[in-house]
């Protein structure tokens, strides 16, 4: 579930990426597509516009050409009628000079005006005035010449002026002009035509370009919809694949809001817990469990909380069905992120039958194991006693087999004894001591006890010279167990005439003893299982070398307890060293003097539990006392400084819960680390988790992990602790930055995590920020609504130096607490004082 | 000086290897008794320095016939060993705290099963 609530977020994420992706592409098509448009309507435009101007300018270079003729026309009627008039003396051959006489010299001021566009042709059209008006003077002069003195007067005239040329030039001008203006209109008209082919490619240009965009965009949309569409598909099935896991799950599984109310549930939790899926719809989580106390259902929430953060390891709780009964169950919870915040998904194992058939099996381990011994005693016994001789003499025939049924019924004996040893290890239900024990007489005891074993084999046993202080804190019979079993193998391994050697040293806060045989080494295949049971390389091995294929790992477990490390080097045909690594006696580890100041105070009814503790304790140089009752705790609590509280939750004038509530109530133990040995697991259950416990240990608690955790709670000379409440990063190195120098300032972002805080260490202040932007109201409220004693002595702390707004606000939520007004005040922010 | 012994157990087999283990060493002088009904009264009769008692039995079990014993009020009373294949931890402890002097696992070895008795003895 875990996993895929990671991937669903995932694949939504991907898929938002997509959908942006075809929403960018879709805008950017349509920008292209309108910036292709506005092109195409630019280029159509100047297209337009330029052809109009050729028009335009054809139609003006028409007008100039047609006037220019017309002028030159009316010239040459006047030159025609005035020869004619020369020639025939009829007066009626003057209209035209008359005529053009009238009108030309306007028509000219008119042609330069309209030409006025072309300054090219001012010159020429200079030069047709000027020629012009010569020969309208010309034909005048040649008129009054014909009239005073004759016809050939007047052609003279006109020879004389060479009136021909004259009209020549005239001619010309004209034609150089109109030559002119249909080149240039040419011209014009063909540099029109280019632009407007050119306009034409353009505009399939853009067309094809519109058209690939308008093409792409389409394809993409339709590829994000068909995505989309495979997408919704796949979700469907998806979702039809959960549901059907849901369905047909055997453990029940449960989805549940922020505020604690299960959101959804399988069929197997109604079947587990017999509510109805209508039932269970909207209810608390609490209500599938057995809980007690104020406040309950929260406080498991945080539990349940907690767990997730584990990675969804299953934890032990105790179910509570609809009828009321119990049911143990294993929970495992994940998170989901949905939209409305996170979800808890949690999975509830039903394990009745597992604790059942674990009851079976403790009972009918018990049992075989005296079935089996009664009739072994007999079988053993008389072997025994004949091959050692009790019954007489024995033939040699015999006396051999009879040894060989002594050595195997022994061997049934210890394969027995074994067998029940790490079963009992196993399943925890055997306690260990733990007694200050010398590694190094350890070592010594084992080469005593299995030297006569050695010399059947001709192995000799040496224990290499030890120059340290080899003392650890454990049980004394089992590590002998441990390095018998080892140098069991080690001699059963070596040729004959071979040496197995013991070395005792130190390393880095541990003590180590090795056992180095020179016999055949380990083979590579059965280096990994080692230490699993019936491991042995070859079966034929357990038979040839008469062990029973759980030594290894009995001693894995009696180490493992012990808190150390079990390890091996070897070499096929050089031989093999074992490793066992335990943790050194602490008080010679550590300077004494930060363990030996306030005792620990170990309240156990259990006078035996009590005496393993304190012996544990003096056995790692730590003060320490016991007290039988909680009464007695309560009194020595009074009488002195504790460094640490251990309780035992069953004691036998009061319930180990109520003593810690009470302790925490009280001024002097408010603060004192208290550690829970645990050994029904049924305190975890409670929900004792505000109860601000520093830590559980199970039962038997293991030793390291004990003195571990009371070294944490050494007391040093060190500033003052201030508790410190703020969410936002910066309102929290503001204050730490404040605080430098004056107090030891522990961070914490909730009334939780403040209390997890303050088990560690006691404060002498809880500073608050209550302008603190990330702290929630309801979490101001709740650390305002501690008991009395629980939190260090409260200190509201602002930003806003002297803002009686801040002050009101802080009277407002102490009145909404229910708590009255302690001697509080809003100072400056940085100021706990 | 003889130690005289007073096995009970129910298992005819193991009284008799018993006997046998612990005749090995003459300073033992053994009897057996087949119930603890039969122990109680081999002990009022007297003569015993000993008594070696199995757990498992039909009727009167180890503990029962501890209790009896102890009931008799003899002066002193005789020093009790329990011979038993339940030797768990707890087992063990829980023998010792009824008083008992020690705890022979089943199966013993016959042939230094004398030695353990008496290195119980001297304990």
């Amino acid at each position: 579930m875990g996993k895929d609530g990671e991937k669903l977020p995932a694949e939504r994420r991907g898929r938002q990426r997509g959908i942006g992706r075809v929403l960018v592409i879709a805008v950017l098509g349509a920008g292209i597509s309108a910036a292709i448009v506005l092109a195409v309507g630019f280029a159509s435009f100047r297209e337009f516009a330029s052809a109009n101007r050729l028009r335009e300018d054809l139609i003006y270079s028409s007008a100039i050409r047609d006037h220019l003729q017309r002028i030159f026309e009316d010239l040459l009627s006047a030159e025609s009628g005035t020869l004619g008039y020369v020639v025939t003396g009829r007066r009626e051959f003057l209209d035209p000079l008359e005529r053009a006489d009238g009108t030309l010299a306007g028509d000219i001021v008119a042609l330069t005006q309209l030409a006025a566009a072309r300054p090219a042709h001012k010159v020429s059209l200079a030069e047709f005035a000027r020629f012009t008006e010569e020969e309208m003077r010309l034909l005048r002069e040649m008129v009054a010449t014909r009239d005073a003195r004759g016809a050939l007067a007047a052609a003279n005239v006109m020879e004389a002026r060479r009136g021909k040329s004259l009209m020549d030039r005239i001619r010309l001008v004209v034609t150089d002009i109109s030559n002119a203006e249909i080149a240039a209109s040419e011209q014009r008209t063909y540099e029109v035509r280019l632009a407007s082919q050119r306009t034409k490619q353009t505009l399939l240009l853009l067309l094809s370009a519109a058209i690939a965009v308008v093409a792409g965009s389409s394809l993409v949309m339709i590829a994000h919809l068909l995505g989309r569409r495979r997408a919704e598909i796949e979700l469907a099935e998806t979702l039809a694949r959960h549901r059907a896991i849901l369905a047909s799950a055997m453990d029940a599984i449960v989805t549940v809001n922020e505020r604690g109310l299960i959101e959804t549930a399988n069929p197997a939790t109604t079947r587990m817990f017999g509510w109805s899926r209508e039932e269970l719809a909207g209810a608390p989580i609490g209500q599938l469990f057995t809980l007690d106390g104020e406040d309950a259902d929260r406080r498991l929430l945080r539990q349940l909380e907690t767990y997730a953060l584990d990675g969804g390891h299953a934890r032990e709780l105790t179910g509570r069905r609809k009828d009321g009964s119990a049911v143990p169950v294993d929970v495992a919870v994940g998170e989901m992120q949905a939209r409305d915040g996170t979800q808890l998904v949690a999975m509830l194992h039903d394990i009745t039958e597992r604790k059942r058939a674990e009851v079976i099996k403790n009972e009918f381990v018990s049992t075989v194991s005296h079935e089996l011994r009664t009739p072994l005693t007999s079988i053993a016994g008389s072997l025994g006693l004949l091959d050692g001789g009790a019954a007489g003499a024995l033939p040699a025939g015999a006396k051999r087999l009879v040894a060989i049924a002594h050595q195997n019924s022994r061997r049934l004996v210890r394969l027995i004894n074994d067998i029940l040893d790490i079963e009992k290890m196993q399943s925890a239900s055997v306690a260990f001591a733990h007694d200050p024990v010398s590694l190094e007489e350890v070592a010594r005891l084992a080469i005593e006890q299995n030297a006569a074993f050695a010399d059947q084999h001709g192995v000799r046993l040496v224990l290499q010279a030890v120059s340290c202080d080899s003392t650890v804190v454990g049980d004394h019979d089992r590590l002998i167990q441990v390095l018998t079993n080892l140098i069991s193998n080690a001699v059963k391994f070596s040729p004959a005439e071979g040496t197995v050697s013991l070395r005792v040293g130190r390393r880095t806060g541990m003590v180590r003893v090795s056992v180095e045989d020179h016999g055949t080494g380990i083979p590579l295949a059965f280096r990994a299982s080692m230490f699993t049971r019936f491991a042995q390389a070859d079966n034929s091995d357990t038979r040839q070398r008469g062990g029973t294929g759980l030594g290894l790992a009995i001693v894995k477990e009696i180490v493992d307890r012990h808190g150390g490390r079990i390890s091996f080097e070897t070499e096929e045909g050089v031989g093999t060293t074992f490793h066992v690594d335990l943790p050194a006696r602490l008080d010679d580890a550590a300077p004494p003097d930060r363990l030996r100041d306030a005792p620990v105070l170990v309240v156990d009814s259990d006078p035996a539990q009590a005496t393993g503790l304190l012996d544990l304790f003096a056995a790692r140089g730590i003060a320490a006392e016991g007290a039988a009752t909680a009464a007695e705790c309560e009194g020595r609590a009074a009488l002195h400084p504790l460094r640490a509280i251990v309780i035992s939750p069953l004691l036998h004038d009061r319930d180990g819960l109520s003593l810690i509530r009470a302790l925490r109530r009280a001024e002097r133990t408010r603060t004192t680390p208290l550690i829970l040995v645990d050994g029904g697991g049924r305190a975890r259950d409670g929900g004792i988790a505000a109860l601000a416990v520093a830590d559980w240990l199970d039962q038997p608690p293991e030793p390291a992990r004990l003195v571990a955790l009371l070294a944490r709670f050494a007391p040093r000379a060190r500033r003052p602790a201030v508790l410190h409440i703020a969410v936002a990063g910066e309102t929290r190195r503001a204050f730490a930055r404040a605080a430098k120098g004056i107090a030891d300032v522990i961070p914490a972002t909730s009334l939780d995590e403040a209390r997890a805080a303050l088990a560690l260490r006691p404060c002498s202040l809880l500073v608050v920020d209550i302008d603190d932007p990330g702290l929630a109201r309801e979490e101001l409220i709740r650390i305002l609504e501690q008991p009395e004693g629980l939190l260090p002595p409260f200190v509201g702390c602002s930003r806003a130096d002297g803002d009686p707004a801040v002050a009101r606000r802080l009277a407002e939520l102490i009145s909404a607490a229910g708590r009255p007004l302690p001697p509080l005040a809003a100072p400056s922010h940085g100021d706990p004082a | 000086m003889t130690l005289r012994v007073l096995y009970v157990d129910d298992d005819a087999d193991i009284r008799e290897i018993v006997a046998l283990s612990l005749s090995l060493d003459p300073d033992f002088a053994v009897e057996t008794a087949v119930s603890g009904a039969d122990a109680l009264v081999r002990a009022r009769r007297g003569g015993i320095d000993l008594i070696l008692l199995d757990v498992m039995m039909p009727v009167m079990d180890g503990r029962t016939t501890f209790a009896e014993l102890r009931a008799l009020g003899l002066d002193p009373p005789i020093p009790v060993a329990f011979v038993t294949a339940r030797t768990q931890a707890h087992e063990i402890a829980l023998f010792k705290g009824l008083g008992a002097i020690g705890v022979i696992a089943k199966p013993f070895d016959p042939m230094t099963l004398a030695r353990d008795v008496k290195a119980l003895c001297a304990s």
